[in-house]
Parts: structure tokens; sequence; C-alpha cells
């Protein structure tokens, strides 16, 4: 992403912006600062990022304000669910000084997908100011989703394709609705991603796929298999990103940074540790998350005493969806396939015990 | 100096603000009906208009904007 030059993260497009409604509203009543010439005095007191209260987007859009404040967009309470389940209560505040540091810049407030590119990539208003119904994929979706997700998507990983739906000029909006990212209805109630139903799930749009011995299909493989066996990405998704030693620190200065210790392009099949009425499927695609008992040992020692709580190895929807993929080949190329799947062979002995819910024995690969 | 058709937008914007607050009123949400809490609806008449002189201002801002220091990047692998 191009960086944007200063005066551009701050100009208004006084002709597109005077066609917007939110031009009507005082500058002051969502900034702060005062309108007036000095400009000491004018920037006083000024709130750059404008953070989603009932006084400000809230006040008029009742509707949308409360649920995206409490919103897994907006309080990254994901973060809190993973955290605190390898954790004691005792080491929270720890954590959150540490995430405070190193995690929260990627809230998404209202004006991260609306108005502005988020803090992550030094934000600055995209359209001059102009309120946009849908974020850019590019130039914010992406900045926060980029590791992982936007490689994935747009074919960056080396000898990867890229996603179907990207070249089928699908942007992020056209699965992920504001509803869902407004934290509305069902997203409403989520505790993580994985939470409730897949939302958005495959069959949203693909809802003629049939599975299972009675479907009403031609291609074998969904015959072979109904939704109780496996999720659509184990055998449309393919090769994606995998982390390993994530650790996060303070310069002397004070300037927060991390340091992954590395990362490769992997795919594994593992167990559904989040299987339920939702997601019934036994197999899935699971990614390394880069969690170390020592990752975030800067703010205090042994926060992760439950480190062995969670697995490291993550029930996945990889972003790289592909019609045709080795898996779809022959029926060989999973069963029997020890090199496919999770096992104790793939994971790191120290890390056996957190994984062995995931972990596919060996005998019972099928 | 304001494009005169913004100033007049805004100076207008009072009527229409209520409008669309009424028409929030009456929106639905994907699909089903939310009951909504009246929305407060106190406008104030545009006075801002010494931050859009400066901010819809292009040469003014590339003199005023100035590129903060960037501390080194330190972080490294996958964020």
């Amino acid at each position: 992403m191009t960086p944007m030059e200063p005066w551009e993260r701050v100009w208004i497009d006084a002709e597109a912006f005077g066609q917007d409604i939110h031009s009507y509203i005082n500058c002051t009543e969502c900034h702060g600062g005062e309108a007036v010439d000095d400009f000491e005095l004018a920037h006083e007191g000024q709130v750059e990022r404008v953070v989603n209260s009932p006084e400000v987007c809230g006040r008029c859009h009742v509707d949308v304000g409360p649920t995206q404040y409490d919103s897994l967009h907006n309080t990254l309470a994901g973060y809190d669910t993973a955290l605190y389940e390898r954790s004691t209560p005792e080491n929270h505040p720890a954590l959150e000084e540490m995430q405070a540091n190193h995690c929260n810049q990627c809230h998404a407030t209202c004006g991260d997908c609306h108005v502005s590119q988020p803090t992550s990539v030094g934000g600055g208003l995209v359209s001059g100011h102009d309120f946009e119904a849908s974020p850019s994929m590019s130039r914010q979706c992406t900045a926060c989703h980029g590791s992982r997700v936007k490689n994935e998507y747009y074919g960056a990983n080396e000898g990867v394709p890229s996603d179907v739906h990207f070249r089928a000029r699908m942007d992020c909006m056209e699965c992920h609705t504001a509803d869902a990212m407004h934290g509305m209805g069902a997203a409403g109630e989520q505790t993580s991603r994985y939470d409730g139903a897949p939302d958005p799930g495959c069959l949203d749009c693909h809802d003629d796929i049939e599975m299972g011995e009675d479907a009403d299909t031609e291609i074998e493989m969904h015959s072979a298999h109904d939704e109780y066996d496996l999720a659509c990405q184990v055998c449309h998704s393919t090769t994606y990103t995998n982390c390993v030693n994530c650790h996060v620190e303070q310069t002397e200065d004070g300037v927060p940074f991390y340091t992954v210790e590395d990362h490769y392009l992997g795919f594994y099949i593992g167990l559904n540790t989040n299987r339920s009425e939702d997601r019934p499927y036994e197999y899935v695609p699971v990614r390394h998350v880069p969690i170390a008992p020592d990752s975030f040992s800067f703010y205090g020692e042994d926060l992760l005493p439950n480190f062995d709580e969670r697995p490291t190895w993550m029930y996945a929807t990889p972003h790289n969806i592909q019609r045709v993929t080795p898996q779809t080949e022959t029926c060989d190329s999973c069963h029997d396939n020890d090199e496919l799947f999770l096992t104790r062979r793939t994971v790191d002995r120290a890390e056996r015990r957190a994984n062995q819910d995931v972990l596919v024995d060996l005998d019972s690969i099928p | 100096m304001l494009r005169p058709r913004l100033i007049s937008a805004l100076v207008a914007g009072g009527a229409l603000l209520m409008a669309a607050g009424i028409a929030m009123l009456s929106s639905s949400v994907g699909g089903v009906s939310v009951s909504l809490a009246s929305p407060r609806l106190e406008i104030e008449p545009f006075e801002d208009f010494a931050c859009l002189e400066c901010h819809a201002d292009q040469q003014r801002l590339s003199e005023l904007a100035v590129e903060e220091e960037a501390p080194e990047a330190l972080s490294s692998g996958p964020g």
C-alpha cells in the first residue's frame, strides 16, 4: 500500500464531502478542538481518530452504533477469549497492557472502515473525508487483515493462486456483510469469530450443493462425504501461512515491536475442536498460531500458565479457495496420505499436549 | 476560500439532516425491523468554516502538514 502524503491524510475533498450528509455536522462535534484560525488552538484537545460512542456516530446511527461498539471488530474480544483461556485472572492486567501496546491499533472504529485508513498503516482520509458505505478492500480491510488473509486472497503467496472469489472480482463485503461487521444479530453474541454458525458460510451462496450418499450431485467427492465429515475448506483450500513463536517487547524508548521467529506455507487437516451443531464437521484445516509460553515475557513472568489449555494449531478458514486442489485430484490424495494430516510427527514435541484434541492419530487417518 | 457551493450546502444543512434522521428511524436491518430509540436530533447550524478553510486547501495543508518522524520499524515477520 502506497503511503499517503502528510497533507493527503487530512485533506477534505470539498466537492465530494459537500455532498455527504455528514458535512452538515460541525467538525468540532466529532473531533473536538476549536474552529479557529490559530493552528495550535484549533487542534488543542482534538480527536483525530473518532471512536464510536452514543455521543458521536451512535447519536444518529442508533441501530448500528450500540452493536458496533460491542462487536468483535471493535472490541477485539476474540483476542481476550484466546489469551484468557491460556492464563489466569491475576495476569489479565499485564495482558491488557500488552494488547494496548501491540494489538489494539487494529480496533476497528467506524472511521477505520468508512472514512480513513487504519492506524496500523498510518491512517489518513481515504476519500477526502467522504463517508463510504462499503470499505475499500485494499486500503481498509486488508490494511489490518494483511499478512494472512490479504496474501492468500490476492495470491501473493509464492506458488499459490489467488482465491476464486477474488478472481470473480468479489471484495470482502460480498461475504462479510455489514450486519456481521456491526455485530448485529447472532454476530453480537460471539466470543470469537468461529463462535456460532459460519458467517459467512459457503452454503449461504452455494446453496445448491448437496452432500452425502443421497445427494443429488454428479460430484463423486460430494456424495462420498457429508457435512459431518469435513469442512468445505478441507478440499477447497490450499497451502497457507503458518507462523511460529511471536514475541513482543518495547525498545528503551518505549516503542513496541514484535518478532515472529519463523513462518512457512503448509496445509494440514486436523480435528475440529469447535465441533457443534453449527459446525458439525470432524475434519477442518488447521493453522499454526505463533503463540509461545513466553510470547509476552516482556510484560511479566509466566503470563500463560495454562498454555496447554488451548491448541496452537487452530481451526482455520483460509482465504485461498480453489475448485480444484491437490486434495480433489483423487480419493488417495487425502486418504492414507499421512502428510496431509496434523499428526504427532508434524507437531513440535513441546506443543503436543496443547494440541492433543487436534491431532489426527496415524492409525485413524481415513 | 471555501467554494460558494460548499458554503451554501452547509448552511442549508439543518433541514436535510433532520430528514435523514427521520429516514434512519424507519430503517430496517438485515431484513428485520429493529425497534429504534429516538435519536438526539439537536441540529446546530454549521459554523466550523475555519476548519474547512484550511483542510480543503491542498496548498495550505502541504505547507502545514509535517511528516512525523516515524520510529525505526523493528518488527519482523508476518503481523
